[in-house]
């Protein structure tokens, strides 16, 4: 943060002055994203420079030529509904759909929804700059989802189930704020969890499989939202503070995940910040390769797996990423690191168990 | 005499955003000066009857109209 002082000086020597802010430069991978540095905040707008939409907006082939392809300030008082042909960008707006009647049945899965197997590989809707949750959450709402997702860069996406999935795009998220997702105790899609019947597998960023995805400079703090869902059932069952879920899930069972790169994030709480391919099912699974993992920044420690082992990285132990790919992951300064590992290195993985169930995890014991 | 009046149209600004600086005064002329906690500065001078402009090479007053007999408004560049 710059502060400038402006002094008017007339010709008696009187002298008036003002003061204002000039925020920092954003640099990729170095500053960490907030709700200040994101969405409207991108370009210091506000709501009133914003075309209301109260309704879907739909952004159809020909929406998208009236628009030249980019919808550009908008409040969206309902979901995006993304069916193009072509790229798109949706870029300095706010999408935050719109009440409903029965909970758990939301007009749409996703606030913005960009699902189709249909349309080219380049259709693909980009999100730059925009803040995404919902008025109202719910079990079965997530805030980005579809097969065409395209780049997420310097958003604000809080409040869903999940807060981006992507199903077979090319994973995507740069410098961008995830927060705050919903927590539910009552979730029907993980009424078989053999631990916690019912509980939500809440994820900030999904992939079931893609080729050269990314992760970059993204702050992903992995607590539940305290307003919503179950989460007073979430604290009661041990998991204090909300802290719970992961920020990346990648569960490849719909393709392979080759070349992915999760670098120079920062990550805060949840039960395992960094989680990739596992042998428990699935066609793909546990065939990841040309990895990286590095440079992460962890600011508080993930919830206890057992009395003090915090699992900040795991994936499986066969045919994953090679050990040597999950390097120069640290712990920060921050007072919410225990003393003893602040502006630590997180160490290298060790392997727990063997075969299709073992993994290689980045742990400490604290 | 009454000091001269600076009104900003905000109070915190992004890089590269416009800053739009008003100044009511009363005397002939009347210099404005911006400086941030580097000691770096722009400047931009009034006087009436006429507008003189004069820029440092990192923080630069851009431009300088005049809206009124004693009121001139300057624009200066965000930079952090």
């Amino acid at each position: 943060m710059t502060t400038i002082v402006f002094t008017a000086t007339d010709q008696n020597g009187l002298v008036g002055t003002a003061t204002c802010e000039v925020n920092s430069a954003f640099v990729s991978g170095e500053t960490k994203p907030t709700a200040d540095n994101t969405g409207l905040n991108v370009l210091g707008l506000g709501w009133s420079d914003l075309t209301v939409i109260d309704g879907d907006l739909n952004i159809t082939n020909a929406l998208a030529d009236a628009n030249n392809n980019v919808f550009d300030k908008y409040l969206v008082n309902g979901h995006v509904y993304f069916t193009a042909n072509r790229p798109v960008t949706l870029k300095n707006s706010v999408v935050r759909g719109h009440t409903f009647s029965t909970p758990g049945s939301p007009p749409r899965s996703a606030i913005v929804y960009a699902r189709s197997t249909a349309t080219p590989s380049t259709a693909l809707l980009h999100l730059i700059a925009c803040e995404i949750y919902p008025i109202q959450p719910d079990v079965n709402i997530v805030c980005v989802s579809g097969e065409k997702v395209g780049v997420v860069d310097r958003c604000n996406i809080h409040g869903g189930s999940d807060l981006i999935n992507y199903w077979g795009s090319r994973v995507q998220v740069y410098n961008s704020y995830l927060h705050a997702f919903s927590f539910w105790a009552d979730d029907p899609k993980h009424t078989n969890d053999g631990q916690f019947p019912g509980w939500s597998h809440n994820d900030l960023i999904q992939s079931n499989g893609c080729v050269d995805g990314i992760v970059f400079g993204c702050n992903m703090d992995v607590r539940a939202n305290p307003n919503y869902g179950g989460y007073d059932e979430l604290v009661a069952g041990g998991f204090a503070g909300g802290v719970w879920g992961s920020g990346i899930m990648l569960s490849g069972s719909a393709g392979y995940f080759v070349n992915f790169k999760i670098q120079k994030n920062w990550f805060g709480y949840g039960r395992n910040p960094v989680m990739m391919p596992l042998q428990s099912g699935g066609a793909f699974e546990n065939f990841g390769c040309s990895w990286e993992v590095s440079g992460n920044r962890f600011y508080a420690l993930p919830r206890a797996y057992s009395t003090s082992s915090r699992h900040f990285i795991a994936w499986g132990l066969q045919k994953g990423p090679v050990a040597a790919s999950v390097f120069n992951n640290s712990l920060t300064t921050d007072s919410t690191v225990p003393s003893t590992f602040r502006d630590t290195l997180l160490p290298s993985a060790i392997t727990q168990g063997s075969g299709l169930t073992g993994q290689l995890i980045v742990k400490i014991n604290a | 005499m009454a000091a001269p009046v600076v009104t900003l149209d905000k109070s915190a600004y992004n890089p590269g955003e416009t800053i739009n600086i008003t100044v009511v005064y009363s005397p002939r002329s009347c210099t404005i000066t911006g400086t941030d906690q580097d000691g770096l500065t722009g400047t931009a001078s009034f006087v009436i009857g006429g507008v003189t402009v004069t820029a440092s090479p990192s923080k630069t007053i851009t431009k300088v109209s005049e809206t009124g007999t004693t009121t001139r408004t300057a624009t200066y560049t965000a930079v952090a």
